[in-house]
């Protein structure tokens, strides 16, 4: 018994000595006390989400605010946890990037009525409460994968691979990209042959989802219209092993190392590059502004479905990237580097190293 | 008294039978089903190949969490443990240059060493199995976060992805078909010869070559419609090696008696002299081996190790082996069983998906699946 | 009146007729013992009367105080009075005395449980039955004749007249056994008839008014008491005549076979307390060493330690046929020759939901199939040779080991040790619930056994088994040994004096 305790005692001090105990609070009537952002973030395994995380710590020091950034690993409840503990630990504005659009929606509700400002971040939040909401145009994200395709590939078989039913931003895109397509398959150039949300956007289900069209349509496929990159690269998986890699438009989003690769290779054909650092810089602005409580003069009136009434918005800038401007737009940014990009890629088919 | 145990067990036996059948049959319900559902496609060479590539990760895992189930334990830490394997294999060649034999070896190693070390706390520190996979669930896939600093790592070895996407060769392929039915007939022979020997009945070779037609007929017709296509993927020929290898270690070694007999009464087998602890840790080290296979194909069929990979694989594997027929009380399932369970699962997502069912109408679908195969069982026990 | 009627009741499963016409009365205040052999139908008798069967799936009339009785559940029997005591006890250890007899029915308002009447009401009760027993002891706690005590306040809280005890006294010692029926005769005086299930033939005609013998699902005849005799009624129940069950041999003793010095071990969960404390005895090739001594004397304990089995601490020298061993493990005593017929086959023994030919062969695989591959052939023939001598009784070795009898389940547990060819032999309760015919044979296989050379070692609590068997027998009191007795210097007053620590004798 007493062995027990002994090392119950050792490992609960071990357990807390990994993890750093909490800053203190400091007073909320303290003028000279730094602003505090709180930015709950859903999760950081892919890798731009990584890049918000930095990008968003990064600025916050420039700005010499404080921050507190939590992770929800893809779950609702966690984030509703996080949201808790953000709130306790006296945060002044509240940054969401949601798991999910709608349980979220409790979180605003919670934050606002302790006064603190929410900034719904790249994800829309289906809620009129918030107080902005900061995202890249997805729906011109949508727009802009759909007319690429449709400007390439103008007649023939289609597949559509969006992301997770969950996800508000996949709806949306779905929506736009049938608004583009829409013509074109009433006039019968192109027809959608298969189209299926991807459950938590997995590599694994695209690919099994791509071979499984290809088989039901005997290859004769002309484009993968895919949400992002991740599910990309398993198409492109099922595409190499029929040999039609690169023979097929598969387009993608969020321009993942390995997705510049694949481009690079002209295995996949294009994504989507939103600049995170810009995204990142305004959501803390934005913050910094709603915690000193003045007006936000980059915001626009913004429409959606989901909520009733309109909201203010920030949206930046969207750009396509494929193996024609790969060099001009991502490496020129310091993005990605040219030898990360060009790795597989024999020495003399690349472009010039800048 | 002797009359009544003769009816029951004569009974008993019936409906074990009666239930590997049921299995069966649902299956052959559900491809004819998807066959005319697809217009033909769904039993078409092509389709019946990627069907069994879609199996073979997921089967390739039953088998081993067949074992550890039988033995009355259960591993919850095999997606995660996927991931981290994987990712081991990739990092090591993407990002330090190393060999694809090295990689693999690593990748394998570290799973066999997780299991192992997984088989010791549950046998020798009676940590209950679904308490140190549960922590293995979590630490694996913060392992993997923490490795690979969440980033997809790509894999771009054409010879490590030939594993996860390449055909054997259809000539290669009737020649593996002929060495499969030569052993099924010496397997046929030394029965007889050995029935002979120890004097039991009339020694029937007329018979036990009867037997032999179907599993012959099996490989002959296998092997033909994975040629009328492309020729045996390669993760298929994998799997069906290890579910051989499965079968054989389960019911023709002592150690696969050792684990049926801890998983039906622990007592009874420490007290016959099994050491079972040294068993559980085994059958956990083999389910940390076959992981670790099953990464390497999934990393190589993706192209790429995500630190996501695998996320609930482990409740697909022990729905396949509960699907077919294992008892999650230990003591009770068969490969064939484990296998047939993956099977069906992967014909359910491969026909749905064929059929463009929406994502949440094949979950709903699953989930019946799945209640349904057991709740089968349980009525075919009690009528 | 009679209290209890059931006139002609059949019950089928399929395929067999487990009762066929039973008749059986039963009047106030009467004691009335069941006998048969297993499967002759007892128990089912008894699960129709209780509404384990409900109504319906049997035939015949079940009458309680001239009133047809329709029971759909067990709650209607016992609303009618019927309170049965199964062999296995169905209390729920972690609770305390009181909450067991109310267990179900506790006195409560809205949900919330009045524990002041729980412990009143349970205390008066177990004054009423001069039970010694304190309402507020946690049931673990306490002995499994104290368990069988609670058992009856239980069924009588719900104030039965007709109470059923199944095999009550199959695990308790004589002490306790004497305040059962102390108890019983008290209950009988107030008027309550009880059907009692019992082996132990003495003890039915120590108590009963009337006896009546089932055999194959029939009743062969009810006759008062005094009519009959022990060996009357064994014919009655077997069907034929049986002479001396225990079969008159003598052994010729070989070599010392196992020897064991001053074995010591603890219990695994009080490390200071000594379960066996110092036994040293040695048994020679050919003898039959017997092992008495009351329940928690440590007998079993003694065994499991040697055979290298014990969870707990334990220290002493063991030597096979004259070399010092060390077992570490039940496979090294193995290795050493040593077999062990373990108690409790259900818990021990067997895998119930496996073959016969799995469980014969499963400590003796590495032994008949090879060390890595298993070899079906000859685990079949080894099973079929080992299932002909001992007859078992079944289909073929590929009967599921569950579905069998009491006494087949033992013949398997005892072929699946005779399969590794031991050299010494324990056999720990070796005919425990197992039918007089089944207890005959394995009479016979033991000194079978001992003429072929193998020293055994039996624990039993059954004093005539002990005696009749036994060319040495030693008793076990706490731990220690506490008496030795040759075959002609053991009775069974000896024994008694000596498991119960009356006084050390050694002869």
């Amino acid at each position: 018994m007493k062995l027990k305790l002994f090392l119950f005692v050792i490992i609960a001090v071990f357990v807390s000595a990994c993890v750093k105990a909490p800053t203190d609070q400091g007073d909320p009537n303290d003028p000279n006390r730094k602003i505090k952002i709180g930015f709950a973030m859903d999760t950081v395994k892919e890798e731009r989400w990584q890049r918000d995380q930095e990008a968003f710590k990064k600025h916050c020091e420039e700005m010499k605010v404080e921050c507190e950034i939590t992770v929800a690993d893809n779950k609702a409840a966690k984030q509703a946890n996080d949201v808790d503990n953000l709130l306790t630990k006296g945060i002044d504005v509240l940054v969401i990037a949601p798991h999910d659009a709608t349980q979220a929606v409790s979180m605003v509700d919670k934050a606002k009525a302790q006064g603190v400002p929410v900034i719904s971040y790249d994800r829309l939040i289906n809620s009129d409460k918030i107080d902005v909401y900061v995202s890249h145009q997805v729906p011109v994200i949508g727009r802009k994968i759909a007319e690429y395709a449709l400007e390439k590939v103008p007649e023939g078989n289609y597949v559509m691979v969006y992301g997770a039913s969950t996800d508000n931003n996949a709806v949306i895109m779905k929506k736009e990209q049938l608004k583009v397509l829409q013509p074109a398959v009433d006039s019968g150039k192109i027809k959608i042959v298969a189209d299926q949300f991807i459950t938590d956007w997995k590599t694994e289900e695209a690919l099994n989802m791509a071979e499984n069209a290809l088989t039901q349509n005997k290859d004769d496929i002309q484009a993968f219209v895919v949400s992002n990159d991740g599910m990309a690269g398993g198409v492109v998986s099922a595409l190499e092993k029929k040999g039609l890699a690169g023979k097929i438009l598969v387009t993608g989003q969020d321009a993942q190392k390995d997705a510049l690769q694949r481009i690079a290779e002209g295995k996949q054909t294009m994504t989507v590059y939103k600049p995170i650092i810009p995204l990142a810089n305004a959501a803390v602005e934005a913050a910094i502004k709603l915690a000193k409580k003045e007006p936000l003069a980059n915001a626009e009136k913004f429409t959606n479905d989901a909520i009733s009434k309109d909201i203010m918005a920030i949206l930046l800038e969207v750009q396509v990237v494929d193996i024609n401007n790969l060099m001009s737009t991502v490496i020129k940014d310091g993005y990605v580097s040219y030898d990360d990009v060009y790795v597989n890629v024999p020495e003399d088919k690349r472009p010039p190293k800048p | 008294m002797s009359e009544t145990a003769a009816q029951k067990k004569a009974f008993k036996i019936e409906t074990s039978a009666l239930r590997a059948y049921t299995m069966l049959g649902a299956m052959v319900l559900i491809w004819i089903f998807f066959y005319l559902q697809t217009s033909g496609i769904f039993l078409s060479p092509r389709n019946l190949s990627n069907l069994m590539l879609q199996t073979s990760v997921t089967g390739i895992i039953a088998v081993g969490m067949l074992m550890v189930i039988i033995s009355g334990n259960i591993d919850l830490s095999v997606g995660s443990l996927l991931a981290l394997a994987g990712g081991v294999t990739a990092i090591m060649m993407t990002n330090y240059g190393y060999g694809m034999l090295p990689a693999m070896l690593a990748a394998v190693a570290v799973s066999v060493s997780i299991g192992l070390i997984q088989g010791g706390l549950t046998a020798y520190l009676n940590i209950p199995a679904f308490i140190v996979t549960l922590g293995g669930l979590l630490a694996w896939r913060g392992a993997i976060k923490g490795i690979s600093q969440s980033e997809t790592i790509p894999v771009s070895d054409p010879v490590f992805k030939a594993i996860g996407q390449q055909y054997i060769d259809p000539r290669v392929g009737w020649i593996l078909a002929a060495v499969a039915i030569g052993a099924v007939l010496f397997f046929a022979f030394r029965k007889v010869r050995s029935e002979k020997e120890y004097g039991f009945g009339e020694a029937n070779l007329g018979k036990e070559l009867l037997k032999s037609i179907l599993p012959i007929a099996g490989i002959v017709l296998f092997i033909y419609v994975m040629n009328s296509y492309a020729g045996i993927p390669i993760p298929v020929l994998i799997f069906l090696a290890v579910a051989i290898a499965g079968v054989f270690v389960t019911g023709n070694t002592t150690f696969g008696r050792y684990i049926y007999a801890i998983g039906g009464n622990a007592d009874a087998a420490r007290l016959s002299g099994i050491n079972n602890k040294a068993v559980v840790v085994k059958v956990f080290a083999i389910l940390g081996a076959l992981t670790g296979i099953a990464a390497l194909i999934y990393t190589a069929r993706v192209g790429s190790a995500t630190p996501d990979a695998g996320t609930l694989l482990e409740l697909d594997a022990i729905a396949a082996c509960v699907i077919g027929g294992t008892s999650l009380m230990g003591g009770r399932g068969t490969v064939f069983g484990a296998c047939l369970g993956a099977l069906i699962m992967a014909s359910l997502d491969n026909g749905m998906s064929l059929l463009n069912v929406r994502d949440f109408m094949q979950e709903i679908v699953k989930g019946s699946i799945l209640v349904a195969a057991v709740g089968l069982d349980m009525v075919g026990k009690r009528s | 009146m009679a209290l209890l009627e059931m006139r002609q009741i059949t019950k089928e499963f399929p395929g067999v007729k487990a009762l066929d016409g039973v008749t059986l009365d039963l009047h106030a205040g009467e004691f009335h013992s069941l006998v048969g052999e297993n499967g002759a139908g007892k128990s089912t008798l008894m699960k129709v009367l209780s509404g384990v069967y409900p109504f319906g799936t049997y035939t015949g009339d079940i009458v309680v105080e001239d009133d047809v009785k329709a029971f759909q559940t067990i709650r209607q029997a016992e609303e009618a009075g019927i309170a049965i005591i199964f062999q296995e006890l169905s209390l729920v250890k972690e609770l305390t005395v009181a909450e067991n007899i109310f267990l179900g029915r506790e006195p409560s308002k809205f949900g919330v449980i009045n524990w002041g009447e729980v412990y009143q009401k349970s205390s008066q009760l177990l004054k009423d039955l001069n039970l010694p027993l304190n309402p507020r002891t946690v049931v673990g706690n306490l002995g499994i004749g104290q368990q069988q005590l609670v058992e009856i306040a239980k069924a009588l809280s719900h104030k039965a007249k007709i109470l059923v005890l199944d095999e009550p006294t199959a695990a308790l010692t004589e002490s306790e056994v004497e305040t059962l029926f102390a108890i019983l005769k008290d209950l009988k005086s107030r008027g309550v008839g009880m059907i009692y299930i019992s082996h132990k033939l003495d003890e039915v005609f120590m108590m009963s008014d009337r006896i009546t013998v089932l055999r194959d699902g029939q009743t062969v005849g009810t006759e008062s008491a005094l009519a009959l005799d022990k060996d009357k009624v064994i014919a009655l129940m077997v069907g034929r005549e049986v002479g001396d069950i225990f079969p008159e041999t003598t052994h010729d003793f070989g070599d010392t076979a196992l020897e064991v010095k001053n074995l010591t071990a603890y219990d695994p969960d009080v490390p200071d307390k000594k379960l066996v404390d110092d036994v040293s005895f040695s048994v020679a090739k050919g003898e039959v060493l017997g092992i008495a001594g009351l329940m928690g004397a440590g007998r079993s304990e003694l065994l499991m330690a040697i055979f290298g089995a014990w969870k707990g601490k334990n220290s002493g020298d063991i030597y096979v046929e004259g070399n010092k061993a060390e077992f570490g493990s039940p496979s090294d005593a193995i290795g050493y020759g040593i077999g062990f017929v373990t108690e409790d086959r259900k818990r021990f023994g067997l895998i119930l939901e496996q073959t016969i030919l799995d469980n014969s062969t499963l400590a003796g695989l590495k032994q008949i199939s090879g060390s890595f591959i298993t070899h079906r052939s000859r685990e079949r023939s080894a099973t079929k040779k080992v299932m002909e001598s001992l007859r078992v009784k079944a289909n073929s070795s590929m009967t599921i080991a569950g579905t069998l009898s009491g006494g087949n389940q033992q013949k398997v547990v005892l072929g699946k040790w005779l399969l590794t060819n031991p050299k010494v032999l324990f056999l720990d309760e070796p005919t425990r619930g197992i039918d007089v015919g089944a207890k005959q044979e394995i009479y016979a296989e033991i000194n079978e056994l001992a003429k072929k050379g193998l020293a055994i070692v039996m624990v039993s609590s059954e004093l005539p088994e002990v005696l009749g068997l036994s060319d040495r027998v030693i008793v076990l009191h706490d731990g220690r040994v506490t008496g030795e007795f040759s075959r002609i210097e053991a009775t069974p007053e000896k024994i008694m004096m000596a498991a119960t620590g009356e006084t050390k004798v050694v002869v």
